[in-house]
């Protein structure tokens, strides 16, 4: 159920988020304070929701660079003895690699996939030296 | 003497002269080198210094020009472009002022990258292969031998044969690698320009400093107007810096801007 009071938070919810900091007019009643307190609270109470919205109108890629198995990796090499030293067993090899996440606008995959399958080889990795694997949730 | 033989004469004597003014112009004629400069390079100073030292003028170029002006020649000084965020060169390469330095080399003109430029280049696939992580993770910063592969280049032309360079290195990211199809074709069209070797000029794994394959320190591409190396020859040209072999590598490159102008002419 949808209450009047629910609407009214929306209204502010959606008034704060356009930047209006002045309260609706039909409440011009509620003081200038009260407003600030009510759309604080709203802002809580309603957070997930817009959050879950915003999340519904963009994407994240996530994109992973690591050495290619016939290049030496040194760091992977050292990070491997530290393991081995520090007691870990049956520590078959270790690559470092980077990690970056990109969040995006707009909601097709397909499209994002592409533009950024062109930007991995081109720019994000060194394909003499690197691959990548790119995931978009 | 007839009047025919006279006029032979005199003919033959104006060509003599007017070569002879043309040879001085040359050595008059200074060249004009162009040091690239990005954010955080910090070899520009030093290159033009270095150019400059052997009578030649070098002028600063910043990475947001999309013109190097009347250039003979390009240098891609060392340091750190954008602080070598996401790769070494990696975003240097797409700088305006790159896209002119294609051209330039597309149209055979003369581009040395140093240090960093090197990597600038490899990025920018001016030259094949990559430069990585040093193999034992550590920055090296010390004085270091080159052997010169070959002379047959227009930035090694004046190094005599046999000499070993003594420069200095200073890098984290030098270790040459190239795929095994590409190395062949850089040995079968003799693209390797330096090894590292040591003092006595054989070519060694301790004398490696940063694990590159076959102890390249230096190429350059097919057509051989591009060149790249991870040693510092603009550190090295003056005595008092304890070595002036890298003015050799200057001096290969006005010599050949030199011939190139004499053919010209």
């Amino acid at each position: 159920m949808v209450s009047s009071n629910d609407l009214y938070f929306a209204y502010l919810t959606y008034s704060a988020v356009q930047g209006r900091w002045a309260p609706p007019a039909q409440s011009a009643k509620i003081s200038r304070q009260q407003w600030q307190i009510d759309a604080r609270l709203l802002f809580r109470r309603y957070f997930h929701l817009w959050r879950t919205a915003f999340d519904f109108f963009t994407m994240k890629a996530k994109i992973i660079v690591t050495p290619k198995k016939a290049v030496l990796d040194p760091q992977g090499k050292t990070v491997q003895t530290a393991l081995e030293h520090m007691g870990y067993r049956g520590v078959k090899a270790v690559h470092v690699g980077k990690y970056l996440e990109i969040e995006l606008d707009g909601t097709d995959k397909e499209a994002a996939r592409q533009q950024l399958n062109e930007a991995a080889h081109k720019f994000l990795s060194n394909p003499v030296i690197e691959d990548y694997k790119l995931e978009i949730e | 003497m007839s009047d025919s033989e006279l006029n032979l004469r005199l003919t033959i004597d104006e060509r003599v002269v007017d070569r002879r003014v043309n040879r001085q112009s040359q050595i008059v004629k200074k060249m004009n080198f162009v040091v690239l400069q990005f954010p955080a390079s910090n070899c520009d100073q030093d290159a033009v210094h270095g150019v400059r030292v052997l009578g030649h003028s070098a002028r600063l170029v910043w990475h947001k020009e999309s013109s190097l002006g009347n250039a003979d020649a390009v240098i891609v000084p060392g340091g750190f472009s954008y602080g070598d965020y996401l790769r070494c060169g990696a975003i240097a390469r797409f700088s305006p002022v790159m896209q002119a330095v294609k051209q330039f080399a597309e149209n055979g003109g003369l581009v040395l990258g140093i240090c960093n430029g090197f990597q600038v280049l490899t990025e920018a696939g001016l030259l094949p292969g990559a430069l990585m992580r040093n193999r034992d993770l550590q920055f090296h910063c010390e004085h270091i031998y080159l052997k010169t592969v070959t002379n047959e280049s227009p930035f090694t032309s004046q190094i005599p044969s046999g000499k070993i360079l003594r420069v200095p290195i200073a890098h984290g990211e030098g270790c040459y690698f190239a795929d095994e199809q590409t190395l062949a074709s850089l040995k079968a069209k003799n693209q390797i320009l330096w090894q590292y070797c040591d003092a006595s000029g054989s070519i060694t794994d301790t004398a490696n400093p940063n694990g590159a394959l076959q102890n390249i320190a230096g190429i350059c591409n097919e057509k051989r107007n591009v060149a790249g190396l991870m040693p510092h020859p603009e550190r090295a040209c003056e005595k008092s810096l304890g070595s002036d072999d890298g003015k050799l590598i200057f001096e290969s490159m006005i010599h050949a801007l030199q011939s190139r102008l004499a053919k010209a002419a």
